[in-house]
């Protein structure tokens, strides 16, 4: 799709939207797949925020998340027409998001290994893309975080994949249990076993702070 | 809204500390970053540099499992030829090693023209059945009179190879020679410990170490004449050292 056809978020469409109300995330996607860019638009801005959190919680490592988080809504954008309405829009955002994360978990510990052998370089780390300024810069990110943060951060960090996922979207999305369980296609049991046994070894690191 | 774990009094602790995080934004050039990388077209996955172990690793276990099966069939008894040749009856290798013989013995003079013929029908008709084990164990021991296998030795030199002679041959270690009349065996001189032990001449062997006696018997190779029945005059005689 050509760049001058993705001006969502334009003005002129949220002005007119502002008087609409309010589209649930359903009737956005139908929007959106007929073509309407600022449907989409209010789609990434509906969700950007959780995603931004959530893959931030979950890789302790916010530029990351960003880049994650604008790569879910890409590949939300190009499976439009494969999005079928059969669960929630925010089940399946989280989905892909959790995919995409899981993914460069797997993607550090090759970079960790290539790394250490000094062999290879993954493609990747050449590809330079172009970002304009943020204003808000990483270091008042990290700067804003108490210590007590970073020590529950670095913690959820530590949990593996398996517990780390579900804690994060239960405990700091808030989540139900039913949703985290559609979100990781596990079964409802399985799901809640998981984010105790999360817990358990949050606990277990975190005793001083608790 | 969030649920409470029953008996679980220690996560809502937890719980609480999670929920207590700061949640971070987006930066405000989300929306652009998003949109270029729609214009830059759909994502590929990317390859992984080791993406090929997936296929080659479970191909490699599968070729070293039967590589290590193939050998193992090798160093354990697999080879249907060696095993022809523990089995003695078979007429293709008794065939074989009588012409071999009767070409070396000179009381017994043959015309070469009939020996050469016979061989080479020996060798023909194992030839013509590649896949027949009796023809492929007369080959070998046309090769190799003493019932030897040059071509399973050649695949596997680590394994002992049984040699397997007629029963003349046992009965010459003693002294008799003896000749067949039909499936009857007969001593036609004796010398030396069968003479000592009372074999005569014109005595019709019936069985050499308890074993029965035709044509077609044969034994290990360096087996020692233990005993010997025979027919003398229509009366059997059992002869032991």
């Amino acid at each position: 799709m050509a760049l001058d056809m993705v001006e969502f978020g334009a003005a002129g469409g949220e002005a007119a939207r502002m008087s609409e109300p309010t589209l649930s995330d359903h009737e956005l996607i139908a929007a959106a797949k007929a073509g309407d860019e600022d449907a989409f638009a209010e789609i990434v801005s509906r969700y950007k925020n959780p995603i931004t959190n959530f893959l931030y919680r979950f890789l302790n490592d916010y530029e990351e998340a960003v880049d994650l988080a604008q790569e879910t809504f890409v590949r939300v954008y190009f499976a439009l027409d494969r999005y079928h309405t059969d669960f929630a829009f925010s089940t399946y955002i989280y989905r892909i998001a959790t995919n995409l994360a899981i993914s460069e978990i797997r993607r550090r510990k090759r970079r960790s290994l290539l790394s250490l052998t000094g062999l290879f370089q993954s493609s990747d780390e050449e590809t330079v893309e172009f970002q304009p300024p943020d204003k808000r810069s990483l270091q008042d990110v990290n700067l804003e975080e108490d210590e007590r943060s970073k020590v529950v951060a670095k913690a959820i960090e530590t949990l593996p994949p398996k517990y780390r996922l579900p804690i994060v979207l239960r405990d700091v999305e808030g989540k139900s249990y039913e949703e985290v369980a559609a979100i990781l296609e596990l079964g409802l049991g399985t799901t809640k076993s998981r984010i105790n046994r999360g817990r358990g070894l949050l606990k277990e690191k975190l005793r001083d702070h608790i | 809204m969030r649920e409470k774990i029953p008996n679980k009094e220690n996560d809502e602790s937890i719980t609480n500390l999670l929920g207590g995080l700061r949640r971070v934004e987006a930066p405000e050039n989300f929306e652009f970053g998003v949109k270029a990388r729609i214009a830059n077209g759909e994502p590929k996955e990317a390859v992984s540099p080791f993406g090929f172990l997936k296929i080659a690793v479970p191909m490699a276990a599968l070729a070293g499992l039967a590589a290590f099966l193939y050998m193992s069939g090798f160093m354990f008894g697999g080879i249907p030829s060696v095993q022809v040749a523990e089995q003695p009856t078979k007429p293709a290798v008794i065939a074989a090693q009588d012409t071999l013989r009767a070409e070396t013995r000179p009381e017994e003079p043959k015309e070469p023209g009939a020996v050469s013929n016979e061989r080479n029908t020996q060798i023909a008709s194992a030839r013509t059945g590649a896949s027949n084990n009796k023809s492929r164990s007369a080959v070998d021991s046309v090769k190799q009179p003493n019932g030897g296998g040059s071509i399973d030795q050649t695949l596997n030199p680590l394994r002992p190879i049984r040699r397997v002679v007629p029963v003349q041959r046992v009965l010459e270690s003693a002294g008799i020679s003896a000749e067949f009349q039909g499936e009857r065996c007969v001593a036609n001189s004796v010398s030396g410990p069968a003479e000592r032990l009372g074999v005569k001449g014109g005595d019709i062997i019936l069985t050499v170490n308890d074993v029965p006696i035709k044509s077609s018997t044969t034994f290990e190779d360096g087996v020692e004449l233990k005993s010997v029945r025979v027919n003398r005059a229509g009366r059997n005689l059992k002869l032991s050292f």
